[in-house]
């Protein structure tokens, strides 16, 4: 037999959906269909025996510590801003709801009358519905500006981040006994590193703290993690390996490195998703990058490790002062996206995300509003705007 | 525009069945119902879009499945994989769940144990496609409906998956035949 015909003889005999089952999902499917928001099953009291074990299992396994989630979801009919019911998911067996009933999000394969996220048509995710949202935005991306994401001998991250535009200010002087601003962030005077020159910018602040590099007609930018010291020996091979010839960054990365993500970006669409996690509201931060790698939602200083995602490669990282920060850099088609969370487990996420639903620009703008405009004369007057480019 | 009312009611009964027995055959009775209601949701919710597009009303359905049981693909490598103990009946006496009883008497020889855990090797398109003809017996129109692709694409999809699947088949077949030789080997060699 030809595997192709064990796979056929290999089909599982499925008899019809049982009846309890089937009575239930067409409960909870006319409640979305008549706009009500749909009722958690588990409070149901037919619910199926081994469907409630199952859930209490998933509850410990995806929620243990962390207390109960929910998203807050005030649905309203077109016309009314937000109205409805609110639900608020509280009880640790209605959060598995939120886990193992999510609407289903189209992150991969496609039809014609389901967008897939992260595709040229529909490259955002999104709420379902009307949602009342912590924050929105919509960033146009700077001219000429692109990333890259490194990986060092030790395993730490790095990032760089170019911009095009004018020469850098020259350096200010300060005045002896003038009054200094104790939370300004320090910049140190420029040492020269191989054949470039660089500076340490420090600052209470975790992402006000980077590395500068003086190139002609914009500026670059090295974002090290936020724990390491400063001008350690990673950071210096990496500026000592940067040439730079008519606005070109040539990095030569020595043996031992290796270039995670590099690119530009289109746009940056950003929404804050409220949360209830732990009792009281949870921050959930959605920041999307259309046409984009992942090096621009990963620059920073939080060090980034592999992780598995919804079923694809992602990189988590956590906060230096508080672990329970987290920050997931991943994609899902030619959209990448940046999670900033605080207090979730990595289940307790893609919980959230498999809430949301694919759309495209024109619906982002039908439901929130016109996108940013760059705006304005392109400023770049200088001829050698910097670009990276990376050899070995 | 969502679907709601009797139509919705109808679309609902006319489908389920269909909806369930092919996720439940991918992902196996446990998370099934769970999927098989979130696949009605969207289809409520984006009615509208498939009124626009004037696909088959399976192809649909069976194209938002796709992408539910895609979304949970570890779930499915997980049960390509362990296709013997998925393909075991339970036995006899023994405690079963109501809802895992979908799965009993398949066939367990190493030739379709061999064949699953391949599967979980090919492209998802080609997976895809592979199933929907072998288990869902549809059409190649059906299919292109549902993964958006062209009817044209869908035989070759389907080429593309039986010769890929005979070649990891039979590399594992290899592997496998390596493995349990390289012990005799090394006492030959002592």
């Amino acid at each position: 037999m030809n595997p192709s015909s064990s796979v056929e003889a290999a089909r599982p005999n499925v008899g019809p959906m049982p009846v309890d089952a089937r009575r239930q999902v067409r409960e909870r499917l006319f409640d979305v269909a008549t706009g009500a928001p749909p009722l958690p099953p588990t409070t149901n009291p037919t619910r199926n025996q081994s469907v409630k074990r199952r859930l209490v299992a998933l509850a410990l396994l995806t929620v243990a510590g962390a207390g109960a989630l929910g998203l807050n979801a005030t649905r309203g009919s077109d016309g009314d801003a937000v109205i409805g019911t609110e639900t608020s998911l509280a009880e640790p067996t209605v959060v598995t709801e939120v886990i193992d009933v999510p609407p289903p999000p189209t992150l991969a394969p496609t039809t014609t009358a389901v967008p897939a996220a992260g595709s040229e048509a529909s490259p955002l995710l999104m709420p379902v519905g009307r949602v009342r949202l912590d924050a929105l935005s919509h960033t146009a991306r700077p001219r000429g500006q692109s990333a890259l994401l490194v990986r060092a001998p030790d395993q730490s991250t790095i990032g760089l981040l170019e911009t095009d535009g004018l020469a850098p200010a020259p350096p200010t002087t300060t005045i002896p006994g003038a009054e200094i601003d104790p939370e300004a962030p320090v910049i140190l005077p420029w040492e020269r590193v191989g054949e470039i020159r660089a500076r340490r910018v420090v600052s209470p602040d975790p992402a006000a703290r980077r590395y500068e590099v003086d190139v002609p007609c914009g500026t670059l930018e090295v974002a090290d993690g936020d724990s390491f010291a400063l001008n350690r020996q990673e950071i210096r091979d990496l500026l000592a390996s940067i040439t730079i010839t008519d606005g070109v960054v040539d990095i030569a990365l020595p043996p031992g490195w290796d270039v995670i993500s590099s690119g530009t970006y289109s746009g940056r669409f950003e929404v804050g998703l409220p949360i209830e996690a732990n009792g009281g509201a949870s921050p959930f931060l959605l920041v999307q990058y259309p046409g984009s790698e992942i090096a621009f939602g990963a620059y920073g200083g939080t060090q980034l490790q592999p992780i598995e995602f919804l079923g694809s490669q992602a990189w988590i990282g956590r906060g230096l002062a508080d672990p329970s920060d987290v920050t997931i850099v991943g994609s899902f088609g030619d959209t990448a996206f940046t999670i900033r969370v605080s207090g979730l487990s990595v289940p307790q996420i893609e919980a959230v995300m498999l809430t949301l639903e694919a759309g495209s620009i024109d619906d982002w703008i039908e439901r929130y509003g016109a996108l940013d405009d760059p705006g304005g004369a392109d400023y770049r007057t200088c001829l050698d705007q910097p670009e990276f480019s990376i050899s070995r | 525009m969502s679907l709601n009312g009797p139509a919705a009611a109808r679309l609902y009964d006319d489908h389920v069945d269909m909806v369930y027995g092919y996720v439940a055959r991918r992902l196996g009775p446990t998370s099934s119902i769970d999927v098989v209601a979130a696949v009605f949701e969207q289809a409520l919710h984006t009615y509208d879009r498939f009124v626009e597009s004037k696909v088959s009303q399976r192809g649909w359905l069976m194209g938002l499945a796709t992408n539910a049981i895609r979304l949970r693909w570890p779930t499915e490598r997980e049960r390509l994989r362990a296709w013997q103990d998925v393909a075991t009946p339970a036995p006899a006496g023994a405690a079963v769940d109501p809802l895992l009883s979908t799965t009993a008497d398949n066939t367990s020889s190493p030739e379709v144990i061999g064949a699953m855990a391949a599967l979980a090797e090919l492209d998802p398109l080609d997976r895809d496609i592979l199933l929907l003809v072998t288990w869902e017996r549809c059409d190649s129109g059906t299919i292109a409906d549902a993964l958006d692709v062209s009817v044209n694409e869908v035989r070759a999809g389907l080429r593309r998956a039986r010769k890929n699947l005979k070649r990891i088949a039979a590399a594992q077949q290899q592997n496998d035949a390596a493995s349990t030789t390289a012990p005799d080997e090394a006492s030959d060699e002592s």
